[in-house]
């Protein structure tokens, strides 16, 4: 063929169209991806990636297991320095490096497989028939459990009807529980030779300042540092998540599975306990290097958490918004088995409670309709923080949910089509105003904003068991953290809050702390109310492979009377008191 | 009087069988207010058409000449009334009047009752019945006034016992009736009554049902039922604040009282004006418009229940009739829907049991006579097995009653579906509990969190219909399995649900007709019995609704078997020791105080209860067995 001058130009534009793409994207990297503090900007999935960013099996990265890989850097080694050829940890104290202890020590997320083999999972097992020719429970082979309850990717576990294999339930990737890629995503090289994050991860040069976006697209790494995409983790299973197979049915309930509570990211972290140290927490040296390398701006200042928490309450809603719309649309993974109307995307005591007249549930005025089951009432909770700090009206919840009450008041379990298309609506609005909101910086000042506003809230709205859960939980947490970084002295770990190198110390809902102030003495006291500290619970053990595992498990017997006998007014009272206390402390807050 | 009396004797030969009436219609003659009949004169009433009520029309056109004559005095002794006042000191119901235009209940007009329709006044002069003063006011004056007109007339007629009323016709019967509910008279939403209603005001006269006998006795119906029947009060409890609660909560246009979906049930044909009666006379025992002459004359008993019914009259003393009018509101029908939008808003919830409801209704007819016709010869009310029947007619109309409910509430346009009224209400409403006594269960037939279908109505009466019944009840086993499970479904389908209701609907239609014409023996009903206490299969207290269901049956079916009992025979030990392992029972089974629900009922306590039951039983009934 000829070459003339239109020949030789003809690639031209698309040399210039990669250029300029991988000048952006140079240049799009520094603004990405830094972790709490720093404005973050999320990953967006790439087009044509069909890795969904809510699908962790999804990145197409083997799953390699914590014993095999992780423990050997992160179990604390007892070298510190790099072997030539071979390797070693250097800790410059960006991570702890013993991560892996405080998870096995302490994190309930390491017993999670155990569970499935105490007495409580085999009457289930005994109920939902999910037995052997013998009788004995199989509910730990099934993937409907084992999507929530271990970090293995349900794509890789081989499974044939349901059901994984005998020999996957003695191999240590699934009987730790969800361990480390069950939430920074699975670290392996993928089939089609698709690099993992296990080995460039160790390179600090290559790994640290990268941004999470790279990180996702090239090496399928899950970002854990925005705030949006954590919380969206631990939804994913703390909630659920019908894409990625992960719901907990009616049918399971009945059959003895505990009541999820309502999540609140920051308290979860708390109770994990977390094993890691927020950017706030690391040394002054790391983070500046961290900010010069990535050009971005800290303030220790700032609440972090508070910001943390108000996203937490947007996502909350969405997430439990997206999982009724994906039910009611048929559009969960194969493993999830449900009719619509699937019970438990109800408000559970709703229905579940003794008849009584009068009773708080008539005499409060909803936007429902008598006899028509309503959808799940605490992620709503505090939706309200977040619209006053992004100054949105407070009617705007009302105003969004309207379409969706309409559809479940319409009859029983709501107009199917109806509440597919408004629960999305209002899910999309909750998303685009968390992601705005990751931008902001709070200060002290709406830390205050905040506190009235739980206030009002408490004292104004007859809220259900979990609903005020929620509130006291977040007036714990942004109390505390307005209370710490209002201290002169600014000290990277706050009062009251255990210290990361002691996480054996962790000391629950204000248990056992000295030197209180009235309101924090108060906030133990909300304790008789309610199940406060999930911490709290039957100590047993579980023998796996020929060790005794020790288990923390859920004792119904602690949270279930709590939930029966909780009576709003008695709420009202306590956060009347509290509210009382706080205009002591501030004359003039409640105008 | 005596020599009235004896007149009347000589010339009413069937005079005796009237004394209880006589009687009471002496009393209420001598309060009667002043230009009313007295019960004498009213037995010689004449209607406009000019033939006696028990003799009927005889003789040539002048024959209504003396009965002319007749009115024309008693038109007389009216006017002369005014001056023997009686209604101006007792104060009338002060709300009454306006259904008569009247503004003052003593200024009420004061219509000649002649022709048994007698005016609402009379419920004031009942009240009045009841005080304690001794009437001072002239009445004998006015009776003597009255009766000597009436002597002379009565005295005239021909003694002709000839039929009279309007001619009979088949028209109104349906084609299939089984029972004198079936014809068109009931008035179901969908079957508009053939027959107006005409209120409980001509029922309450003094001398006619409005009498002051104790309960049972003739002819104080009325004011058995106005004095103790919840029944009268029925429309009053719309104005009390549950029933505003309720229409606030459901966001109701108009107040309860106008309301035809509480009007439906608890003032029924409110087309007509009698809206405070509640649940009158009619609602029973049918629209009037027909009957209300017809039934005082004595031939109207020679009338068979067909021909009664043709002219609208349920005959409530058939027990299947007599169930199907209760469970028309008790369970339901199409407009009679108690469904859970409305139990949510604070209606309390329908839990009807023929034999319980039965027993605890102040009854107004005499209970030998229900004794006596069920029982082995049809005469000894002193051994009958009454209340054993009862409870298996209850059951079948029950559930009769609860699927036609439901194929009403799947194919209604504007249906509320899925209907949670259908399933057992406390498999939802209870407290969450750690290792509950449901789950221990394991749920046995269907899966774990899924809705359990008519756990009220349907239980016990399906799982001992072999005992009961020669017919094969295996159709309506498996009907209603299916029926269950489809129910089951988070969302039902309704055609589904709809075809397995309706072929459920006829066996059980069939069922009834079976059921309602057996008797017992001592032997069914102990057998019956010791299958109610073996607790296995259906029959196991599986909840509180079943448990309910079970010892209703074990009460009903008990009595039933003692008092079919030969008289004579002394109290067994056992009797006394199941009756308390019996109220044993029902200790479990109540609720706490302040709680609409059983918050601490354990199927284990029943159990135990059930086996000591049935214990006493086989060592009673053997006992009994080598008695004989």
């Amino acid at each position: 063929m000829p070459s003339n001058s239109f020949n030789r130009m003809r690639g031209l534009p698309l040399i210039v169209a990669l250029m300029c793409g991988e000048v952006f994207l140079l240049l799009h990297g520094f603004s990405e991806g830094a972790d709490d503090g720093l404005n973050t900007v999320r990953p967006q999935p790439t087009k044509g990636d069909p890795a969904d960013i809510n699908k962790r099996s999804g990145t197409g990265r083997t799953f390699v297991g914590v014993n095999d890989s992780c423990r050997i850097c992160h179990l604390k080694p007892t070298q510190n320095d790099a072997i030539p050829g071979l390797g070693g940890t250097v800790d410059d104290s960006w991570v702890l490096l013993n991560e892996v202890e405080i998870w096995g020590r302490y994190d309930k997320h390491y017993q999670a497989f155990a569970v499935l083999l105490n007495d409580q999972s085999q009457r289930m097992a005994k109920i939902l028939k999910i037995v052997d020719e013998n009788k004995k429970s199989q509910i730990h082979r099934d993937q409907r459990c084992l999507a929530c309850h271990s970090a293995m990717p349900l794509a890789q576990m081989e499974a044939v009807n349901g059901l994984v294999p005998v020999k996957l339930t003695t191999d240590p990737r699934l009987d730790l529980g969800v361990s480390c890629e069950g939430c920074h995503a699975p670290a392996g090289d993928g089939i089609n030779g698709l690099p993992g994050w296990e080995d460039i991860h160790r390179s600090k040069t290559k790994w640290r300042f990268m941004s999470a976006d790279q990180k996702q697209r090239k090496y399928g790494f899950y970002d854990v540092r925005s705030t949006v995409s954590k919380i969206r983790m631990c939804l994913s299973c703390h909630l659920g998540n019908a894409k990625e197979g992960k719901v907990v049915t009616h049918e399971m309930y009945a059959a003895g599975h505990p009541p999820l509570p309502g999540f609140e990211i920051e308290t979860f972290i708390d109770q994990e306990p977390r094993h890691w140290r927020p950017f706030g927490e690391k040394s002054k040296a790391i983070r500046n290097e961290f900010l010069k390398e990535t050009n971005r701006k800290f303030s220790p200042q700032n609440l972090h958490r508070t910001k943390s928490l108000i996203i937490g309450a947007l996502l909350n809603l969405s997430e439990s918004l997206k999982l009724v719309a994906d039910l009611c649309a048929n559009e969960a993974s194969p493993v999830v088995k449900i009719d619509w109307p699937e019970l438990a995307q109800f408000a559970c005591f709703a229905c579940h409670h003794e008849l009584q007249s009068p009773a708080w549930r008539q005499r409060r005025k909803l936007n429902g309709f008598p006899g028509r089951p309503m959808l799940h009432e605490w992620p709503t909770a505090l939706v309200q923080l977040a619209l006053l700090i992004a100054d949105v009206p407070e009617t705007e919840l009302d105003r969004q949910m309207r379409e969706v009450r309409d559809a479940t008041n319409q009859r029983p379990f709501g107009n199917p089509h109806m509440l597919q298309t408004s629960t999305r609506k209002v899910a999309k609005w909750a998303d685009d105003l968390a992601e705005k909101l990751e931008q902001r910086n709070l200060t002290h000042a709406h830390g205050v904003m905040i506190e009235n506003e739980i206030c009002k809230l408490a004292m104004t709205k007859t809220l259900d068991y979990d609903s005020a859960r929620q509130l006291v939980w977040a007036f714990q947490i942004v109390y505390s953290e307005r209370k710490s970084k209002g201290s002169k002295k600014q000290s990277g770990r706050q009062p009251g809050w255990y210290d990361i190198k002691k996480p054996g110390e962790f000391v629950g809902w204000y248990e056992n702390r000295k030197g209180l102030d009235a309101i924090e003495r108060k906030l133990a006291s909300l304790e008789s109310m309610f199940l406060l500290d999930l911490r709290k619970g039957r100590t047993t053990s579980q023998e796996l492979r020929g060790e005794d595992r020790p288990v923390l498990e859920v004792d119904l017997k602690l949270s279930l009377p709590m939930t029966a006998s909780y009576e709003p007014s008695a709420f009202k009272t306590q956060f009347k008191q509290i509210a009382d206390l706080l205009q002591r402390n501030q004359p003039g807050l409640f105008k | 009087m005596g020599l009235m009396l004896r007149i009347l004797r000589s010339r009413v030969p069937e005079f005796d069988v009237f004394t209880d009436r006589t009687r009471n219609s002496h009393k209420a003659a001598t309060i009667c207010c002043a230009g009313h009949q007295s019960a004498l004169l009213y037995k010689s009433c004449w209607n406009s058409r000019g033939y006696h009520p028990r003799w009927g029309l005889t003789g040539p056109w002048f024959v209504p000449v003396p009965r002319l004559i007749g009115l024309g005095f008693r038109v007389l002794a009216l006017w002369a009334s005014q001056f023997f006042p009686v209604g101006a000191k007792h104060n009338s119901p002060g709300h009454w009047p306006e259904i008569f235009g009247a503004t003052d209940s003593r200024q009420a007009p004061t219509e000649p009752s002649c022709f048994c329709i007698t005016t609402r006044h009379h419920f004031g002069e009942l009240s009045h019945a009841n005080s304690q003063e001794p009437r001072k006011d002239g009445s004998f004056a006015r009776l003597l006034l009255v009766v000597s007109v009436a002597i002379p007339g009565w005295l005239a007629l021909p003694n002709d016992s000839s039929q009279g009323g309007e001619p009979l016709t088949g028209l109104h019967r349906m084609a299939s009736a089984d029972s004198p509910t079936d014809n068109l008279t009931r008035s179901n939403g969908h079957q508009r009554p053939l027959f107006k209603f005409v209120g409980a005001g001509s029922c309450a006269a003094a001398n006619c049902h409005g009498g002051d006998g104790s309960r049972g006795a003739i002819g104080s119906e009325y004011s058995i039922w106005i004095q103790q029947d919840p029944h009268a009060r029925a429309y009053t409890v719309l104005f009390s604040d549950l029933s505003q609660l309720i229409t606030a909560q459901l966001r109701l246009e108009t107040p309860a009282h106008q309301s035809a979906m509480c009007l439906n049930c608890h003032a029924p044909h409110s087309a007509s004006p009698q809206l405070m009666d509640g649940v009158t006379c009619e609602s029973c025992h049918g629209p009037a418009e027909k009957w209300l002459k017809l039934h005082v004359q004595r031939d109207w008993e020679d009338n068979d229940r067909w021909e009664k019914a043709d002219k609208g009259f349920h005959y409530t003393k058939d027990i299947l009739t007599r169930a199907r009018v209760c469970v028309e509101c008790h369970v339901g029908s199409q407009e009679r829907d108690v469904n859970h939008d409305l139990i949510a808003a604070g209606h309390p919830r329908l839990f009807f049991e023929l034999s319980a409801f039965h027993a605890n209704m102040p009854k107004h007819w005499p209970v030998r006579d229900d004794l006596a016709r069920q029982s082995p010869d049809g005469k000894r009310p002193n051994q009958s097995y009454f209340e054993a029947k009862l409870w298996a007619v209850g059951q079948v109309a029950s559930a009769e009653a609860a699927v036609e409910l439901l194929v009403s509430r799947v194919s209604s346009e504007e249906a509320i579906w899925p209907e949670f009224a259908e399933h057992g209400c406390f498999a939802c409403h209870h407290d969450l509990t750690a290792n509950s006594w449901r789950q221990e269960r394991a749920f046995p037939n269907r899966r774990p969190g899924s809705y359990p279908w008519s756990t009220w109505s349907f239980p016990l009466f399906t799982e001992v219909g072999d005992e009961l019944i020669s017919a094969d009840l295996k159709i309506i086993q498996d009907v209603s399995a299916k029926l269950e499970e489809e129910m089951s479904k988070s969302y039902p389908e309704p055609t589904e649900v709809k075809h397995h209701a309706q072929v459920l609907r006829e066996n059980l239609s069939d069922c009834a007709k079976v059921l309602n014409s057996q008797s017992y023996t001592l032997q069914d009903l102990s057998t019956l019995l010791i299958r109610f206490t073996t607790d296995e299969g259906k029959l196991e207290p599986q909840n509180w609704d079943a448990a309910t269901q079970l010892y209703l049956a074990l009460v009903a079916v008990h009595q039933g078997f003692s008092d079919l009992q030969p008289s004579g025979k002394t109290q067994t030990h056992a009797k006394h020791a199941i009756d308390a392992s019996l109220e044993n029972i029902r200790k479990q089974l109540e609720f706490r105080q302040g709680f609409n629900s059983p918050k601490e009922f354990s199927p284990d306590a029943i159990r135990h209860e059930l086996y000591r039951i049935q214990q006493l039983l086989k060592s009673d009934w053997c006992k009994a067995h080598a008695q004989q």
